[in-house]
């Protein structure tokens, strides 16, 4: 929701953002597909719908289960979020197969809704931009950064709200290899995205590159490196370290990486583009700090609020952790009871 | 209608229950098995297994191709305007287009067959009851008797029913 707001903000006159909704004016025009913008609404919203639907899904059994155990408004409220939901056989099987659809098709739609959002600048022909790398360099960025967030909130989810008996030590660190694969696919992609600007040695494109590596960007790109890269591969290369502080430190360091990484993308390019006399500074005013700083405590917030009044771990999921366990055990049981009826 | 059912603990004694009323004649379409979670192992919850989920939501990706082709060809050929060096109908960018509804409809179509063949939502009176929240499992039929009593009872029921659905 976040995300989706921003490509509204920066429309220039976002009252009319409705105008990219594929619908035609009176004098019948409809929207130009062959730009990125459109295909910014149609990737955003496809993504919105499947991850929202993603996320209610599974919810449903576990409404029905507070709608159970709540009363007065709360009761009615979670009985229409529950939809009826009595938990049949064939209910169970159904939600189970539209979840496992629901799994597959969401990758693909991931995929491409962050490789829309890189064409968003790789389509233009701006120094830096205008790259081959561009989408798998985001689609790296978007998981690799999310681990991060993930990592964060679940370990602020597990100290606020006393989850130790479901998140346990071992998915941080299982987690924390992820996030230490990510950062070594996030190098190699800057490495060789460097290189290859380096190599080909264009002047407007040297221009910028030098602007970040050696001249007024530098600082906050060396500062980019240690934090996605450096401190994540440090932290979490050895077992000692990959604890749940551990994992936390390596996170935050790449939430800011990859916030300098997208500030790094678009202000050095922009301001260095073909022709000297366009070259200009930039330095963010008040409202665009504030905006910054409203996003992030949005999206605080929006959580905090889910965790609130959603089960934040999947009641029915867990319990399903408990049924090979269960059907072991009766397995065995059948088994011993065989022996001793068979054996004299 | 007066339906009957029994709750149970564990989910084999339901699977005990549900057997043995189908041994009394009551057909497996008939008995109603409600619980918190699925219990993939036993097999009650196997008689409704289908693959219909899965072909509707190939046909809901199939609707959204189609409906995409025609919604950007269509619109391109309405009012042919060359934008950008690019022929009228560029298919290269109209990919973008054609990939995003075709999952959009695999996804819509997959989400609205679930509640359709899930009968959901349903504000109804229906066979269920609380119990099931607190873990247990409920075997029912949608008629009452003496023999359906026993058969619950003697399976493990540690409750028995009735209720006007």
């Amino acid at each position: 929701m976040i995300g989706a707001m921003f490509p509204i903000v920066h429309l220039g006159r976002p009252w009319l953002f409705f105008w990219l909704m594929p619908y035609p004016t009176e004098r019948q025009i409809w929207p130009n597909f062959r730009s990125p913008l459109v295909w910014d609404f149609f990737a955003i919203s496809t993504y919105l719908t499947g991850s929202s639907l993603f996320l209610f899904l599974p919810t449903i059994p576990d409404f029905a289960l507070v709608r159970d155990k709540t009363t007065g408004w709360r009761r009615r409220v979670y009985a229409i979020l529950a939809l009826g939901w009595s938990g049949t056989t064939k209910q169970w099987h159904r939600l189970e197969s539209a979840m496992q659809i629901m799994a597959i098709a969401i990758v693909p739609v991931a995929v491409s809704v962050h490789t829309i959002v890189s064409f968003d600048f790789s389509m233009a022909p701006v120094p830096m931009w205008h790259s081959t790398i561009f989408g798998p360099y985001f689609v790296a960025g978007a998981i690799f950064s999310g681990i991060a967030a993930l990592i964060i909130a679940m370990a602020s989810l597990r100290k606020f709200l006393h989850l130790e008996k479901y998140l346990h030590p071992v998915h941080f660190e299982n987690l924390g290899k992820l996030l230490l694969m990510m950062s070594l696919l996030w190098g190699y992609f800057v490495f060789a995205e460097r290189l290859t600007t380096w190599y080909g040695n264009i002047g407007s494109e040297m221009t910028v590159f030098w602007q970040t590596q050696r001249l007024s960007f530098a600082p906050l790109y060396w500062t980019m490196v240690i934090a996605n890269f450096v401190v994540p591969v440090t932290i979490l290369s050895f077992k000692k370290t990959r604890t749940i502080a551990g994992c936390v430190v390596a996170s935050f360091g790449v939430v800011l990486g990859m916030w300098l990484e997208r500030f790094l993308i678009i202000v050095p390019a922009l301001s260095h583009k073909y022709l000297a006399y366009s070259w200009g500074s930039y330095r963010p005013r008040t409202p665009e700090i504030l905006l910054l700083i409203a996003t992030f405590g949005a999206m605080i917030l929006l959580y905090v609020l889910f965790s609130k009044l959603v089960p934040i771990i999947s009641i029915w999921e867990m319990k399903i952790g408990e049924h090979p366990k269960l059907a072991h055990e009766q397995q065995t049981r059948d088994e011993a009871q065989t022996m001793w009826r068979t054996q004299p | 209608m007066t339906a009957m059912y029994g709750l149970f603990d564990r989910p084999d004694a339901a699977q005990r229950a549900y057997t043995g009323l189908k041994r009394a004649g009551i057909a497996p379409r008939d008995i109603t098995v409600v619980s918190g979670e699925p219990f993939e192992a036993f097999e009650f919850s196997h008689r409704d297994h289908s693959m219909i989920l899965f072909r509707l939501a190939l046909m809901g990706g199939i609707i959204g191709f189609v409906s995409a082709v025609l919604l950007v060809r269509g619109t391109e050929m309405a009012w042919p305007l060359v934008t950008g060096g690019m022929p009228v109908v560029a298919w290269w960018p109209n990919l973008v287009i054609i990939f995003e509804m075709t999952m959009l409809g695999a996804i819509v179509t997959t989400v609205v067959s679930l509640l359709v063949t899930s009968s959901l939502p349903k504000f109804g009176k229906s066979l269920y009851d609380p119990a099931v929240s607190d873990g247990k499992i409920l075997v029912g039929v949608p008629e009452s008797s003496d023999v359906i009593r026993d058969t619950l009872t003697n399976n493990g029921a540690v409750a028995v029913k009735t209720v006007d659905v």
